[in-house]
């Protein structure tokens, strides 16, 4: 299912925001509402942790990670490290970045087999990438769009990409990041899905303002909620139903 | 390299890749020599517009970046379609929409999307350029090898350069797969600029088919490239008319610079600096900023001279700042470390921004003025090696050229030579040979404004050495006279200096009586021999060995110091001409201002003698400039003065004479001590101090040192306080003896008491001591009246004393035993 946020009242929660199969991330906030959300729906599963990044709230746009790691920027200060590091799961490596572009949030889309990068990240972050996060990297762009971090948003179960990417393009990238993908908006016709949605396999976390129908995109290519066909309708039908 | 990282773990592409390496290596053009080679300054506009007519780019423009990439070849078979459904389902559409391919299989396109190819295509998409091809981006690849990440620079545009036949740079696959493709000019130009962007030299095509080259630097900055073929082609046409060119090095502390118009030095500098230590090679300021900066001597004497170079160059660039204003293009070649010496600082020598400041492209030897010209004439050099046809597939290389001694100019160097460096060759003498003439020349092309070199004087002195000979039978007939009382002079001096060294007053008297009172030399000289007789002897008065007289003096002060001779000569006699070589003597080697003023002053002095016989007697001002001059002299190498000498010997006596005759006080030693300073003895400073006291505004007493005036009212003051002082510790003294006395008194008198106590028989002892306790118990109890015995004549208390006694009579004091004794005995 998603469930909708907003933090301070703003509703680009994916900006304070980071979430995965193993952790998640909340910004440090002025009152306890936003974490209390997160904390509400994933309580016993993964840690719901107060971070900070540089002594920034923003840590959805500054950080990268899958359920095997997490990257942050250089920037992120010796206390912050040890801080996310006590917090996180043992199995989850945390590891600075050098890179110049610094906003891994942006730059960086993940989940726990691929990431797509921004094609000027550096071969040295490319590889750590590849290391920590123990996925494979492809260089590309959406709808024309370096920032692949900001207009994707995508879990082991599916993707939600910027609107305006042509279907050809949605079609290559579903075959290379071996996810469904799907075209679409969220806090009411935004095209920033990194910046509005946060996801993992088995909950979304969306703005404040996404419309019913958004929502429910997000929830079908996600495969999130009770709606999903189950995989003896859809998969197994043809070898268990003669025709 | 990076490229074969990402491709690395590839399996059955790996190994494609690394066959394709290995062919591209062989396709790197080679560098060779050619058959004809010739060169011309660009300073000879002629035959260099002739060569520079009507140019083109040449084909055999080489690219520096020799690694190919690896990204590996993917056959394009027909795509697999796969079905795109509405339903959230993987798609397995294979195929990249910005390169325009389909994949066969998974690992073709995860490879692909990881390829520079992939990324290059992507970027090309997202500037709004038409993809390329995998061949083509492999040609391409060559200047763009690192299209990694971060360094998004690689600007090179489009396909490569192929409307002109072959031989081209580029391998024979590429040129078939480009050739059909349409290139306007500029693009290809573009290309050709991107490729070849590193070379030093550019390679151009005349109209006469011939391959000539020139450094880019000599065209354009590199901030400032231009984009077309035809900007470039121009800016190559412009080039000889860049005639006035400044090139400045620096390394290791050396520095040479020199503004060049045309082939000829304007200006030119060079000096160095102790900065880099042999063994270590680094300034120390590199070493320095390592942290731990070591503290030896050493090291501060390399950290000075870094300052110092620094504040030498720059204070040389603003003096030559009229010049670079003027330059069309200034060489620059520096260490990273030292780029703040030229562009740092509030008024930087050379602006950071001037597109005018290039680097020099080729390895330089040590910055020397030879190494300049040679910079300076490899870079402005239009190089030309033949028909352009006989340069096929491979890139000319000039043969080694350096400098020619003799001509000045850049030659080829032969091939017995070939190996060795310019540094090697340079042969000392003819290097030092070299320099001279190089520096005459700049002297008189420029009247050696800016030039600081001992030759160009020597150049200048031989010129004018042919004025000078009309000269010389004027000065000759002063001369000969001068020397003629130099004689008795020095005999003079010498008496003078051996009385003061020995401390004989009266000679010393006697000398000065005749000095002062003489008119002229000649008369002291035989007078002090009178009066001296053999007494100097080993003393021996060494004076500054007369220089030729012309030499020193340039010629077109002689007539007017002649001139001033003569006159002196008329008005005062001997006397005048006598002082006057003395005066040379003594500032060894005046300059023509200087003999002039004291030629005049010469006269006036003549004339003070004349007069000064009585004013003798009135004391120290009687004494005439000359005397003084020659009681003031120094003698030896020390250039210690009489004064000097008397003070130094501690003859209090001759100090004062000698003051009073009018030495200076103030007159210092080679030392830089004035005759206080060294004095001998308290006896001899106090001289000085008096002297001070009686003439207080005669000298400057704080140059002579003499710290304060002493006079009568002072020393008697003195001799007081002296007198008061010693009573006050007479006074302590006799005190402490009292003291000291007392104490042994007190000693003493124990001693005795001991003594009688112990001559009593230990029955009295006891009984004594018995009393003693009763008393004490007594007074412990208030009460006071216990008395236990008394003395027998005054019947006083001597409970608990030792009492004195006879005959078993006990008494408390001697006194009483004498009394009652008399008594008995009466």
């Amino acid at each position: 299912m998603a469930v909708r946020a907003q933090f301070e009242g703003n509703n680009e929660i994916g900006v304070f925001s980071k979430l995965t199969n193993a952790y998640c991330l909340v910004g440090i906030g002025g009152s306890e509402n936003f974490y209390s959300v997160f904390e509400g729906e994933l309580e016993g599963a993964v840690p719901v942790v107060h971070a900070s990044l540089a002594g920034c709230r923003i840590i959805g746009r500054m950080c990268a990670g899958n359920r095997h790691g997490l990257l942050v920027p250089n920037s992120t200060t010796d206390q912050e490290l040890q801080h996310i590091r006590n917090s996180l799961p043992d199995a989850v490596r945390v590891q600075r970045v050098e890179e110049r572009l610094s906003a891994l949030g942006n730059v960086v889309a993940c989940n726990d087999y691929v990431a797509l990068v921004h094609p000027d990240l550096d071969r040295e972050t490319e590889e750590i990438i590849t290391d920590v996060l123990k996925v494979e990297v492809f260089r590309h762009a959406i709808a024309s769009n370096v920032l692949v971090g900001s207009y994707c948003a995508f879990s082991n179960q599916g993707g939600l990409v910027h609107p305006k990417t042509p279907t050809v393009d949605l079609d290559e990238l579903s075959s290379l990041l071996q996810v469904p993908l799907v075209a679409g908006t969220v806090n009411r016709g935004s095209d920033v899905i990194g910046a509005g949605l946060v996801v993992n396999d088995w909950v979304a976390f969306c703005g404040l303002d996404t419309t019913a129908t958004e929502v429910s995109v997000i929830e079908g290519v996600f495969k999130l909620g009770d709606g999903q066909p189950s995989a003896i309708q859809t998969d197994m039908r043809d070898s268990l139903l003669d025709r | 390299m990076a490229c074969v990282k990402a491709s690395s773990y590839l399996n059955n592409q790996q190994l494609k890749v690394l066959e394709r390496m290995a062919q591209s290596s062989a396709n790197k053009l080679p560098r060779k020599k050619v058959s004809s080679y010739s060169s011309c300054l660009l300073s000879d506009t002629k035959p260099c517009r002739q060569l520079l007519a009507s140019l083109s780019i040449a084909t055999c423009n080489p690219s520096v970046e020799d690694d190919e990439p690896d990204n590996a070849t993917f056959t394009t078979k027909g795509a697999v379609e796969g079905e795109v459904k509405v339903t959230h389902t993987v798609s397995t559409r294979m195929s990249c929409g910005c390169c325009a391919v389909t994949f066969s299989g998974r690992s073709e396109q995860r490879a692909h999307f990881k390829s520079d190819w992939h990324r290059y295509n992507l970027k090309q998409k997202l500037r709004g350029e038409e993809p390329i091809t995998e061949e083509a981006f492999e040609s391409l690849s060559g200047d763009i090898s690192s299209i990694s990440g971060s360094d998004d620079s690689s600007d090179s545009s489009s396909e490569t350069d192929d409307a002109r036949p072959k031989p081209s740079p580029l391998p024979a696959r590429v040129h078939k797969s480009t050739q059909d493709s349409t290139d306007s000019d500029s693009e290809g130009a573009s290309a050709v600029l991107a490729a070849t962007r590193k070379h030093p030299k550019l390679f151009l095509r005349n109209s006469d088919g011939q391959l000539v080259s020139l450094y880019r630097c000599l065209l354009y900055h590199k901030k400032s490239c231009p984009t077309t073929q035809a900007e470039l082609l121009s800016l190559a046409s412009k080039a000889v008319d860049y005639t006035r060119v400044a090139v400045i090095m620096l390394a290791g502390g050396h520095f040479a610079a020199a503004v060049f118009d045309g082939n000829q030095a304007v200006v030119h500098k060079t000096f160095h600096r102790y900065v880099v230590r042999a063994k270590r090679g680094t300034a120390q300021s590199t070493r320095d900023s390592q942290g731990n900066a070591p503290k030896s001597g050493g090291a501060s004497l390399r950290r000075y001279n870094e300052a110092a170079l620094a504040l030498e160059i720059q204070e040389l660039l603003t003096s030559w700042s009229e010049q670079m204003k003027n330059c069309h293009l200034i060489f620059l070649r520096t260490s990273t470390y030292s780029k703040q010496i030229f562009f740092g600082g509030k008024a930087p020598a050379l602006d950071k921004n001037d597109l005018r400041v290039r680097t020099i492209p080729f390895s330089t030897c040590r910055p020397t003025f030879n190494e300049v010209k040679r910079v300076h004439q490899m870079l402005t050099s239009v190089e030309c090696y033949g028909d352009e046809s006989t340069v096929v597939d491979f890139v000319p290389v000039s043969p080694p050229r350096h400098i020619n001694r003799n001509s000045g100019q850049l030659e080829i160097q032969p091939d017995t030579l070939e190996k060795r460096s310019p540094q090697r060759r340079k042969d000392k003498g003819q290097a030092f040979a070299d320099t001279k003439t190089e520096t005459g020349h700049a002297a008189t092309d420029e009247g050696g404004n800016a030039v600081v070199e001992n030759t160009a004087a020597d150049v200048e002195e031989k010129e004018q050495s042919d004025v000078e000979v009309e000269l010389v039978e004027q000065v000759v007939e002063v001369y000969t006279e001068e020397l003629k009382y130099d004689e008795t002079e020095v005999e003079l001096k010498n008496k003078l200096y051996t009385a003061c060294r020995c401390g004989n007053l009266d000679t010393l008297s006697q000398l000065l009586d005749q000095l002062c009172h003489s008119s002229s030399p000649q008369q002291v000289a035989s007078e002090t021999s009178h009066a001296d007789g053999g007494q100097s002897g080993d003393h021996l008065v060494l004076t500054g060995t007369r220089q030729p007289y012309a030499s020193s003096e340039t010629n077109s002060d002689i007539p007017v110091l002649s001139e001033q001779c003569n006159s002196g000569r008329d008005t005062s006699g001997p006397t005048g001409s006598c002082s006057d070589s003395k005066n040379e003597e003594k500032d060894e080697r005046g300059t023509a201002d200087n003999s002039l003023h004291l030629t005049s002053s010469v006269s006036e002095g003549g004339r003070h003698t004349g007069g000064s016989g009585q004013e003798r007697s009135s004391g120290i001002n009687s004494v005439g400039s000359r005397p003084r001059q020659l009681l003031n002299e120094g003698h030896g190498e020390k250039r210690s003065t009489l004064l000097h000498v008397a003070s130094v010997g501690g003859h209090a006596d001759l100090v004062h004479t000698l003051l009073e005759a009018g030495c200076d006080p103030a007159v210092k030693d080679a030392a830089g001590k004035p005759p206080y300073a060294v004095a001998g003895s308290k006896e001899t400073r106090n001289i000085f101090r008096r002297f001070r006291g009686n003439n207080p505004d005669m000298y400057n007493y704080e140059a002579a040192q003499i710290p304060s005036a002493l006079t009568d009212e002072m020393e008697a003051e003195k001799k007081q306080r002296e007198a008061e002082r010693k009573k006050a510790q007479r006074k302590a003294r006799q005190e402490r003896l009292k003291e000291k006395k007392a104490e042994e008194a007190k000693v003493a008198a124990e001693q005795r008491e001991k003594q009688r106590f112990l001559s009593l028989s230990d029955r009295e002892k006891r009984a004594l001591a018995a009393e003693r306790r009763l008393l004490q118990q007594a007074s412990d109890q208030g009460s006071c009246g216990l008395v236990l015995s008394r003395c027998y004549q005054c019947g006083g208390d001597m409970t608990g004393k030792v009492p004195f006694e006879y005959m078993d009579f006990k008494f408390c004091t001697p006194k009483c035993l004498k009394e009652h004794r008399a008594k008995n005995t009466q």
